[in-house]
């Protein structure tokens, strides 16, 4: 897999020398986005989420570490033309929206008629072809955020970088900014996705990187993260429940939790009572769980740290 | 452009100043020379003042904004993006300047003299930007506008105290000085100050951004 976008062992400290309050943002983070897969980028408040962001797009610098994005160290302006980016709380030019994502189209370099076809086509894409004429300064949040994913796909990039896209959308806005994520994704783009709409990302990501205190705590593919590989659900017919410390489900079909290293044995105790084992299965949380599981463990960031 | 529609009502209120007061004396008439020529050098102070006060005050409000982010991750050096809030800067001043001209020609009926008085006055504003800018990549906008006036008051103070040739060198004080000087007897275009203050311009313009393309983009998360 080729890495498109990787963070290598990147620290970040704000506060200069003479500050009274130095907070370690990220501490020895590394993080690699690979070509053509969704990267869902999880963590609560103050984890370093938009730090690391805010470090691949350039805006601020490592203090120690490095980065690439697309081959290219961060900060590289031409490398950025290949990019989409869509910061958290958006704000943009206040001028009619269709003015607005040509502005920014035309920052990256397109220049008619490839910029009038390419506003033309995301306005489309985005419902916004009716609005077109009005000024955003007058738009709702949700609105905004639609403009605001218009101009970081004006220029049909290669990696996209977003920051909450959907949390200003309603139901209906998020639908369609998920279907057009995996179309993006289809068409071989490579998205870097911050949220926390745990639903959102479970159902879109390929992968999920989980950060907490500027680390990333756990990472790996949807399915490997939401499955316990130390854990098995056994579901057995035949058997009494309070023999094996399980619960009956509405079929009637007892079902109980064992330890991976166990299963062997809970089956032949299965048998041996007479029964019969109707399935296993590796157990599987919610992201919700994983999340709380990883991130509780986490203090806040330590001043001074 | 942008940066210009986002600056309008200040823009648009010293403009009104300066019309109704330049038309008032224009079409009142009666009015002396002087009161005319007193109006034309307040109100180049004033947009002295005012070009510094936008240019300090154009980063730091880009940012408080969050506009600058979605700017900046487009493929935009920010030498650039700082020369195009630049530019906006100059554009205010030199709607600010034709006014000046206009309001100027309609109660003197001097055009000869006003427009190399208007072409100084976008000298004089572009090196008051240039500083102030450069200040405000470091320092928070009234600190960048103070170090600004400081920095321009020391070279004028120096220029005066040296003489010479140091006054086209160090151009704040005579190009300053010809403004609030602005019909005495003998006024001119100083070109070699004029020269001078722009080269000067383009150093500070350098500086500035230097100094921003190594510093953080802080933006206050909500």
């Amino acid at each position: 897999m080729t890495p498109v976008l990787e963070f290598d062992r990147i620290t970040k400290r704000y506060g200069g020398p003479f500050s009274s309050r130095k907070v370690m943002a990220l501490d020895d983070f590394s993080l690699t986005v690979n070509q053509g897969e969704i990267l869902g980028f999880l963590g609560p408040n103050g984890a370093g989420k938009t730090t690391a962001i805010h470090l691949a797009m350039g805006f601020m610098r490592p203090t120690a570490g490095a980065g690439h994005m697309l081959g290219k160290p961060f900060g590289d302006a031409p490398t950025r033309r290949r990019i989409g980016f869509l910061a958290e709380n958006v704000a943009l030019y206040h001028r009619k929206a269709a003015k607005v994502v040509r502005f920014y189209g035309a920052l990256n370099g397109l220049r008619d008629p490839q910029l009038a076809r390419a506003v033309r086509d995301v306005l489309d894409t985005l419902e916004l072809n009716e609005v077109r004429d009005r000024n955003v300064g007058k738009f709702s949040r949700g609105m905004m955020q639609r403009v605001g994913l218009a101009q970081a796909l004006v220029n049909d990039p290669e990696l996209l970088v977003l920051d909450e896209p959907t949390s200003a959308l309603d139901p209906l806005g998020r639908v369609a900014v998920r279907e057009l994520l995996l179309r993006a994704r289809a068409s071989g783009k490579t998205i870097f996705l911050s949220s926390h709409l745990l639903s959102e990302i479970e159902s879109v990501c390929d992968r999920i990187a989980i950060v907490s205190r500027g680390r990333v705590v756990r990472i790996g593919t949807t399915g490997e993260l939401l499955e316990r590989a130390d854990l098995s659900e056994i579901v057995a017919r035949g058997i009494e429940a309070a023999s094996f410390a399980g619960d009956v489900n509405e079929e009637g079909l007892v079902r109980f939790r064992v330890f991976a290293a166990q299963q062997r044995s809970a089956i032949e105790r299965v048998w041996t009572s007479g029964g019969e084992v109707v399935r296993v299965n590796p157990v599987r949380r919610t992201l919700e769980e994983i999340f709380l599981e990883l991130t509780s463990k986490s203090e806040p960031p330590k001043p001074g740290a | 452009m942008n940066f210009v529609r986002e600056q309008r009502w200040p823009l648009i209120t010293l403009l009104l100043y300066v019309v109704v007061f330049g038309g008032g004396i224009a079409l009142t008439g009666g009015q002396s020379e002087d009161d005319t020529l007193f109006m034309l050098r307040s109100t180049s102070i004033y947009g002295l003042a005012f070009t510094g006060l936008l240019a300090a005050s154009a980063i730091n409000n880009e940012c408080r904004t969050r506009r600058i982010l979605a700017v900046l991750s487009k493929g935009l050096e920010r030498g650039k993006y700082l020369g195009g809030l630049l530019l906006g800067a100059m554009i205010a001043s030199a709607v600010y300047c034709a006014t000046i001209f206009a309001v100027g020609a309609l109660a003197t009926h001097k055009v000869g003299i006003l427009l190399p008085f208007a072409l100084m006055l976008m000298v004089l504003f572009l090196l008051a930007a240039t500083v102030a800018m450069t200040f405000s990549t470091v320092f928070h906008p009234l600190l960048a506008s103070a170090s600004a006036a400081f920095l321009l008051g020391a070279e004028g103070i120096a220029a005066r105290a040296l003489g010479g040739v140091w006054l086209d060198f160090l151009p704040a004080w005579t190009l300053v000085d010809r403004a609030v000087n602005f019909g005495a007897p003998g006024w001119h275009l100083p070109w070699a100050a004029c020269a001078w203050a722009i080269l000067q311009a383009a150093i500070f313009w350098a500086l500035a951004t230097a100094i921003f393309s190594r510093r953080d983009i802080a933006v206050a998360i909500e």
